[in-house]
């Protein structure tokens, strides 16, 4: 059969469908299917009132967020505390699977680290470069209890 | 000396040239859309940036086709005798070095990012209350930015060619094969989606590469140009055998003995000389004048012409 090479495109797209109805996109390093197995793995910068870590327990806005994120996909948490340049290599290294404290938009880890889309216009949380499945299931749960409470 | 009449196309050219304009005008608006969506969608992708800026790179053949068809039509005067021709070979080398220099940045850039294993970061985007990954919507930027751009190629390269016009013929070449490159940034996303993260760099050292193959070749043409050499044919670069035709043209005069020619390339016509050893007994000034008349009917691209009588020709 030949296939006349500028309708390739639109073959493209008709392979595209099927695989966004897939399990796509996947993670490079496999973060999403990890956590789901072991446990979310999130990092904590002491910033109240988005994270407080003063009193040997975790809470705040974004802990609870967090909480309510890896319960609805029914996956564990465990948090750890530290400072931020810290928790930013251990997540490079993907020794962790996100790291939150209030940060914003703007952020200087952007070089460094993922960002997701901002859960109140304003505040991102930090995953590794590149793991996008574990990103895009973030910002699916952002999107329907988040976003959506605003408008 | 009196200076040339100011050059005008052939009838059945100027439509022609008229629509080269104007899908060069379209052209522009059709890249600057495809601009601003790609630089909506494009994200941490390096592909999509290389892309961008490929497409953005696209958009100087149009636009120097549309300043130099302004200025070379312009009649010669005191201050340029020979005209303005010359306007498409610079807006043309002027296109070539910009298009040179960016495929030696984008390849470096992207050469850096696959070096340092980055890993591009690609979201969501909330579009109509759906979330959707960005890169599938990346993907539909990139099929806008290639079936229509092949569209425009198909349609500008036979006017090149009759026009004899560089300028519209690399755009339209380029134009043409869009669609390799959007088909490669495609195929960098897709793996992206598979979890593979060098597939958007490797993409876009694809990319990098057709960029800056554009660029050499269009450099060397614009050179080799502006070098006077032997005028060849848009499409092929094989001498154009217009140069052979008048030499036997000439040569079949009955007051010829014997004549050589030269030519080289303004643009889009020739400028040359005719040198020709004349039979005894020859009215030199009739004849000549005579012979201009025939030659500057001969063929359009034929522009101006010297004729000039000489005792014997001089071995080459």
């Amino acid at each position: 059969m030949k296939i006349k090479l500028t309708k390739l495109p639109i073959y493209f797209i008709g392979a595209l469908l099927l695989f966004a109805s897939c399990n796509l996109p996947k993670d490079p390093n496999s973060s999403w299917q990890k956590a789901q197995k072991e446990g979310l793995k999130v990092g904590v910068v002491d910033n109240p009132p988005f994270t407080n870590t003063a009193s040997d327990s975790f809470s705040g806005n974004e802990i609870e967020i967090i909480n309510k994120f890896a319960s609805s996909n029914k996956i564990e948490v465990s948090f750890l505390k530290g400072n931020e340049s810290d928790l930013i290599e251990k997540l490079e290294k993907f020794e962790l699977d996100m790291v939150i404290g209030g940060f914003n938009k703007k952020t200087v880890w952007s070089k460094k680290a993922g960002l997701s889309r901002p859960y109140d216009k304003e505040h991102v949380f930090l995953v590794p470069k590149g793991e996008n499945k574990l990103l895009v299931k973030l910002e699916e749960y952002i999107h329907k209890n988040l976003e959506n409470e605003k408008s | 000396m009196k200076n040339p009449e100011a050059f005008e196309l052939p009838e059945h050219l100027v439509n022609k040239f008229e629509k080269a304009k104007k899908l060069e005008w379209i052209t522009i608006a059709y890249l600057v859309s495809t601009i601003v969506l790609m630089y909506l969608v494009m994200g941490s992708s390096q592909a999509m940036k290389t892309a961008w800026l490929e497409d953005a790179m696209g958009l100087l053949p149009a636009i120097s086709f549309l300043i130099a068809s302004r200025i070379a039509y312009k009649k010669p005067n005191y201050k340029f005798p020979y005209g303005y021709h010359r306007a498409f070979s610079i807006s043309y080398l002027a296109g070539a070095i910009a298009l040179f220099a960016m495929g030696c940045f984008l390849l470096i850039d992207s050469s850096i990012s696959l070096i340092k294993a980055e890993h591009p970061t690609i979201g969501t985007i909330v579009i109509f209350g759906h979330q959707l990954w960005l890169g599938w919507i990346m993907i539909l930027a990139l099929v806008w930015a290639s079936l229509p751009s092949v569209v425009i190629g198909y349609k500008k390269l036979p006017l090149a060619k009759k026009l004899h016009n560089k300028i519209l013929y690399t755009d339209a070449n380029t134009q043409k094969a869009d669609y390799t490159t959007a088909f490669a940034a495609m195929l960098g996303i897709t793996g992206l989606a598979f979890g593979l993260w060098w597939a958007d760099s490797a993409a876009a050292l694809f990319i990098s590469f057709s960029v800056l193959n554009d660029g050499y070749t269009n450099l060397k043409t614009a050179v080799l140009d502006l070098m006077d050499r032997h005028p060849v044919h848009v499409d092929t670069q094989e001498n154009d055998d217009l140069v052979e035709g008048i030499k036997g043209k000439v040569n079949s005069w009955e007051w010829v003995k014997e004549a050589d020619v030269r030519f080289r390339e303004q643009g889009q016509v020739y400028f040359g000389e005719v040198f020709i050893v004349p039979h005894q007994n020859t009215d030199i000034t009739k004849e000549v004048e005579k012979g201009l008349k025939l030659l500057q009917n001969y063929h359009w691209k034929i522009y101006q012409v010297t004729i000039m009588p000489v005792k014997s020709l001089s071995e080459k």
